[in-house]
């Protein structure tokens, strides 16, 4: 199973990951992600769904109108969920 | 996630996207994106994330109350891999697509040692969003 990454692993892409900088505004970001509250988040990040214990139920409304949940998909598929935005 | 989706799909395995808030609303690069008012807004801007990247995944929004995005983590791009048996086999703040291989290509494998899949997806980058 591999490790989740640590703090601060800049995301994949361009320019050493630096790509997304580009479009941000840097003080906001640098303040950002010097925070308390952010580190806390990738600090906590292992232990909040512990690699081989149960992933929480999802329920999400699809694009297109549907209710979909990862419950359903339990001794049926392996899924990957995703979690992003525009920004 | 296209070419992973696109690798596995005739394997057992689905693709799920999630809509959560904005890290970046109104910031250098997006004045036109704000944080979400109300849910019916939260979803417009989830179907423009689904035509602005030619999106053909499934694409789910978060509620407002953002409790399931803090149950998993409240990063804006994290990546799970979940077996049949419902449990975590992968997790990752960013979304790496050679990781995710990996851990598709044993789960499949597994579920059929007669047809193994081999980790293949190499990316010289990926963007940090679905």
């Amino acid at each position: 199973m591999a490790k989740p990454t640590g703090f601060f692993k800049r995301p994949p892409g361009p320019i050493g990951g630096l790509w997304s900088w580009r479009y941000l505004n840097w003080l906001k970001t640098l303040k950002m992600i010097n925070s308390k509250r952010v580190r806390g988040y990738y600090e906590a990040f292992p232990a909040t769904v512990p690699l081989g214990s149960d992933f929480p139920e999802i329920v999400l409304t699809t694009t297109d109108g549907r209710t979909i949940n990862t419950r359903n998909f339990l001794a049926q598929k392996h899924f990957v969920l995703v979690t992003g935005a525009i920004t | 996630m296209h070419q992973l989706r696109d690798k596995y799909e005739d394997r057992d395995v689905e693709f799920l996207a999630m809509y959560v808030r904005e890290p970046h609303a109104g910031e250098r690069g997006f004045p036109q994106y704000r944080d979400h008012e109300t849910f019916e807004h939260k979803m417009a801007v989830a179907r423009e994330l689904e035509t602005l990247k030619e999106m053909d995944l499934t694409l789910g929004v978060d509620d407002m109350s953002q409790r399931q995005h803090a149950a998993l983590g409240n990063l804006p791009n994290m990546a799970f891999v979940v077996d049949k048996g419902g449990k975590l086999v992968y997790s990752n703040t960013w979304q790496h697509a050679e990781d995710i291989d990996a851990a598709l290509a044993k789960l499949v494998t597994a579920d059929d040692p007669s047809h193994p899949a081999e980790p293949t997806i190499t990316t010289r980058h990926l963007p940090g969003h679905i």
